[in-house]
């Protein structure tokens, strides 16, 4: 998905009041919300004095050192146009967290893991990534809207939102190149003929090559041992047909990423998650950070418990 | 333990969740669906025997009934999407691929035939009479969760139907 970025203004149009003196200056604040005063949904708070502008801004989230110069520019001008946060509420913070931040947050931590320990979890028939990725996918279908209004109220979010999805296509295109060179090596071939001859297999005491690979087709053996190897699988637990096989030649299978014209490009798949693994972490502080924010300003707790829910 | 023998959708789904836990222990992630599985089932040693057990049998059996009511499963008890939906359904169909399940189309049309089957059919329905079905025509045990209903008929019917509870304590 791509993510649509659209800035989000908040336009705060802050004037002289009509009958405002020079002994006793006040102000008007027409907040004209997202779409402008032409909406005709302006809401205006009347007469304030200039601290009482000055404590209204602070509680919209504008920083201490932009009120004091907007302050001096309305005494001096009378008027002053200022962009604001976007006005939320506890309950859309409390969707986005349910619904977008935190499984946003298990799910990118969770690919940092996978990333590290170079599992791809790569699989080959139709080939994707199973858990790394884009950002969407993490998500409840129903959640995408969600994600829309978070990509459009925080637009540094957004952009990495999109360079994280396309790091994670570029990271497939790679793992598929990368298992292709491989399952085309003729040395990593060989090696799988021989090491599945029956002589071989009757070492481990499986009398049949079915009882290796179950019902999978005899043309997906070298692509299931290639995604095993691309993936850097690791032992395989005992009731998986495959267990007693991959488990005794996992080590000199997994050797083969080493081959010439197969090393190139696992080499080149590292560098890519490298990259993808350092957007990821951005993502996640910036996931994190947001969420943070959020919680502290609308006093809503990154969880609900039963008793939130109970009072709710 | 048994060379061939009919699965109930109990105690499928309940390995396939616990292969998917499995999984995602060896990723990192803590196992997330072990309170979806039946009381027995709740420890690790127990997950481990029912695995091996279910492994061990040589043709596995079941009817195209099971295989769709897994989907409905996945769906309401484990409450995934996107992309761990995705890795659960990809990390099951290896694991049955692997195991060779014999996913055997019995036929309503078939069943309502059969003189025995009349009037269990429109009690028990039709995944449960198919299950006994399937048994009786391969001669061989039934496992299930199922108590109450597909293995007292089963019993009824004469098919050896073996309980997971009473299998767990005896597994490899």
């Amino acid at each position: 998905m791509r993510v649509r970025i659209v800035p989000v203004l908040r336009i705060v149009q802050i004037q002289r009041t009509a009958d405002s003196t020079q002994t006793d200056l006040r102000y008007d604040i027409v907040d004209s919300g997202q779409f402008g005063e032409e909406s005709g949904v302006a809401a205006v708070t009347h007469s304030l004095l200039g601290h009482e502008v000055g404590n209204w801004l602070a509680q919209e989230g504008v920083p201490f050192s932009s009120v004091t110069s907007i302050l001096k520019e309305l005494s001096e001008t009378g008027s002053v146009q200022v962009s604001v946060e976007p006005r939320l509420g506890p309950r859309i913070v409390r969707a986005w967290f349910d619904t977008v931040l935190n499984p946003l947050i298990g799910s990118v931590e969770f690919e940092l893991g996978l990333l590290t320990k170079r599992n791809w979890t790569f699989s080959f028939a139709p080939p994707m990534l199973e858990l790394i990725r884009p950002t969407k996918s993490y998500l409840r279908s129903d959640a995408e809207s969600n994600l829309e209004q978070v990509a459009e109220l925080n637009l540094p979010l957004a952009a990495n939102i999109q360079t994280h999805d396309v790091a994670t296509e570029t990271l497939l295109n790679s793992v598929i190149a990368l298992h292709s060179a491989l399952i085309s090596n003729d040395q990593f071939v060989d090696l799988c003929n021989s090491l599945l001859a029956p002589e071989n297999l009757l070492d481990l005491g499986i009398e049949d090559i079915r009882f290796v690979f179950g019902a999978y087709p005899a043309s997906d053996r070298i692509k299931l041992l290639g995604q095993n190897v691309v993936n850097n699988l690791g032992e395989l637990p005992p009731h998986f047909a495959t267990a007693k096989f991959w488990n005794r030649h996992r080590k000199s299978l997994l050797q083969a990423l080493a081959y010439p014209n197969v090393r190139e490009h696992d080499s080149s798949t590292a560098q890519i998650a490298a990259h993808l693994a350092s957007v990821s972490k951005t993502l996640l502080n910036q996931v994190k950070d947001l969420r943070s924010r959020l919680s502290l300003r609308y006093d809503v707790p990154y969880v609900r418990t039963s008793r939130d829910k109970l009072t709710a | 333990m048994f060379p061939k023998a009919v699965i109930d959708t109990g105690p499928l789904f309940s390995v396939l969740v616990i292969n998917y836990d499995l999984r995602f222990a060896e990723l990192g992630r803590s196992p997330r669906f072990t309170s979806e599985l039946a009381d027995e089932l709740r420890g690790f040693a127990a997950q481990r025997r029912l695995l091996a057990l279910l492994s061990s049998i040589r043709d596995k059996l079941t009817t195209a009934h099971v295989i769709a009511e897994l989907g409905g499963l996945a769906k309401s008890r484990l409450k995934l999407y996107g992309a761990d939906r995705i890795a659960f359904w990809r990390t099951s169909i290896d694991l049955l691929i692997q195991w060779e399940i014999d996913e055997r189309l019995v036929r309503l049309l078939d069943l309502a035939a059969e003189k025995s089957f009349q009037a269990c059919l429109p009690d028990i329905g039709t995944t449960d009479t198919a299950l006994i079905q399937l048994a009786l025509q391969h001669e061989c045990v039934l496992i299930t969760e199922d108590e109450r209903t597909l293995a007292r008929e089963a019993w009824r019917q004469g098919v050896d139907c073996r309980l997971v509870t009473q299998l767990i304590p005896l597994g490899p």
